[in-house]
């Protein structure tokens, strides 16, 4: 660790490789049987900026879910891969026990011929899907946060692990020919913990990435709420100034407000066939949707702006005829505010997710 | 079923059903209720119709042209529904699907069809079944036919 002159404290890179197979492993395996109620969840989740202007993305989700089938408790890894960068193209790959390579407690996981290994201080990642195929190093530029628990109601909490900022590297083909990447900017969180799709629980998640690697501030925000989206259940939002936590905000420290309806035509599904049990363009998210966070001396404000998105369905494990949408929604932020570690104004490319179902 | 296309489609029909019957089966039984009595005539390109009906089988598909709903699209648009990059109700409105019959019937056959994707995202042989309707198929005469994946 290092201290700078305006008293922020930066990780050494050496910290960082040391803490990462150490708090982001795989809690559970993904071959192990799954749970005696067959709730539980974990996914990795990286996001990478993808030049152009509008930005691009690339969001890679390698998942294990657990769901209980009339032929009893399925646990099956899952690979989603999509990205934009004008239109969405995506892939869903699930993976029988005999594609699947890895253990608990560490970050390796290969899924068929697609791979995540942690070697010497940074994420490999391989994808090859159906249209999508990249091959990234992804180096992490902060510390992750310590594991935290998100209220998803009663009986159930998630677990989350955030890295707000990676410089990736590599190419990324989303089937016009591979776009090479230079220390671009990333985002990865991993979260763990038992719920059931499709119970009372809605959430908005989102971060702003920093255009430029010389941007030191990043920020993350999130809101669970329940399915009508009238009762916040937890709400939370992190600025990072470099590799270190500047300030948390939490629960009664901030609001979030959504406006308007983003328009556009029937947004890119997955999988491509549940398209036809949800033929509409309506989908829940807002055209923009604001932070406004207050504690002490401390404030921040973050306004995104909604430009495209896409959207997984996922089959509800609550109600048989009943999907759930996870709604990834391109789009831009604006970040202003003050902490201890000085004034931020800080304008990027920025990714929400908005579950609804 | 004679022709080999036919064949092929309504084998891929029936294992669609049978998939959702053994990995889904409550979304079959409510499907099975949707469709009780009816019988439904799909015309893809042209093909010799095949006939779906839930009341009694399997097989569930069979070539003949009787039933109360009429259905037809071409083999293209088959695949754009299978793809997501087209819904029912576009086709309808396009004309590239097409639907007739008693306007019950027609509802029925809907909400079968929703059972049917409901039990089939619910499947894990969907992803099989998925890559099977794409697979290319070749013939002597024409070489390769089939449509591609998406």
């Amino acid at each position: 660790m290092t201290l700078s002159q305006d008293g922020i404290v930066e990780p050494s890179r050496g910290a960082v490789a040391r803490a990462i197979p150490r708090l982001d492993g795989w809690r559970r395996g993904a071959s192990e049987s799954p749970s005696p109620s067959a709730s539980y969840k974990e996914w990795m989740h990286f996001c990478v900026a993808l030049p152009g202007d509008p930005a691009g993305h690339l969001l890679v989700n390698i998942n294990v879910m657990e769901r209980l089938l009339p032929t009893g408790p399925e646990r099956r890894p899952r690979l989603i891969a999509i990205g934009v960068r004008g239109d969405w193209t995506g892939v869903v790959d699930s993976f029988d026990a005999d594609q699947v390579r890895g253990r608990a407690g560490q970050v390796d996981l290969e899924l068929g011929p697609n791979r995540l290994l942690w070697r010497n201080g940074a994420f490999d990642l391989e994808v090859h899907g159906a249209g999508i195929t990249a091959k990234l190093r992804l180096r992490p530029l902060a510390l992750p946060t310590v594991a935290t628990s998100v209220s998803f109601g009663p009986q159930h909490s998630i677990h989350w692990v955030v890295l707000p900022r990676l410089e990736a590297s590599g190419w990324v083909d989303l089937g016009h020919g591979r776009i090479a990447l230079d220390r671009a900017p990333a985002y990865h969180d991993h979260n763990w913990g038992h719920f059931r799709w499709g119970g009372d629980l809605a959430w908005e998640w989102g971060f702003v990435n920093a255009t430029s690697g010389g941007e030191p501030w990043s920020a993350v925000f999130a809101r669970v709420s329940d399915g009508a989206r009238h009762r916040t259940l937890s709400q939370s939002a992190t600025v990072w100034r470099g590799g270190a936590v500047a300030r948390t905000f939490q629960d009664g420290e901030l609001r979030m407000t959504c406006e308007g309806t983003h328009g556009g035509p029937r947004p890119f599904t997955l999988p491509k066939v549940a398209s036809l049990l949800v033929p509409g363009a309506s989908s829940g998210v807002p055209a923009r949707v604001s932070v406004e966070a207050k504690g002490g001396d401390d404030k921040l404000r973050i306004e995104f702006e909604s430009l495209s998105k896409a959207r997984i369905a996922i089959p509800s494990d609550v109600d048989p005829f009943k999907l759930v949408l996870l709604n990834e929604v391109a789009g831009r932020a604006r970040a202003t505010g003050r902490t201890y570690a000085g004034d931020f104004d800080l304008s990027g490319p920025a990714l929400m997710e908005f579950v609804r179902g | 079923v004679d022709d080999p296309r036919a064949l092929r489609l309504a084998r891929q029909l029936e294992e669609a059903i049978t998939v959702v019957q053994r990995e889904a089966p409550l979304h079959f039984v409510v499907m099975r209720r949707s469709l009780e009595g009816l019988a439904a005539v799909v015309r893809v390109g042209d093909l010799p119709a095949l006939r779906l009906a839930l009341d009694e089988g399997p097989p569930w598909v069979r070539q003949r042209p009787d039933g109360q709903i009429a259905l037809s699209l071409s083999e293209a648009t088959l695949a754009r529904l299978l793809c997501g990059d087209l819904t029912i109700e576009e086709g309808i409105l396009d004309g590239s699907v097409g639907a007739r019959g008693d306007l019950g019937h027609l509802l029925s056959w809907f909400d079968a069809l929703a059972s049917w994707l409901h039990g089939a995202l619910r499947s894990p042989s969907l992803p099989n079944l998925h890559a099977r309707f794409f697979a290319p198929v070749h013939t002597d005469a024409d070489g390769q036919k089939g449509s591609r994946p998406c």
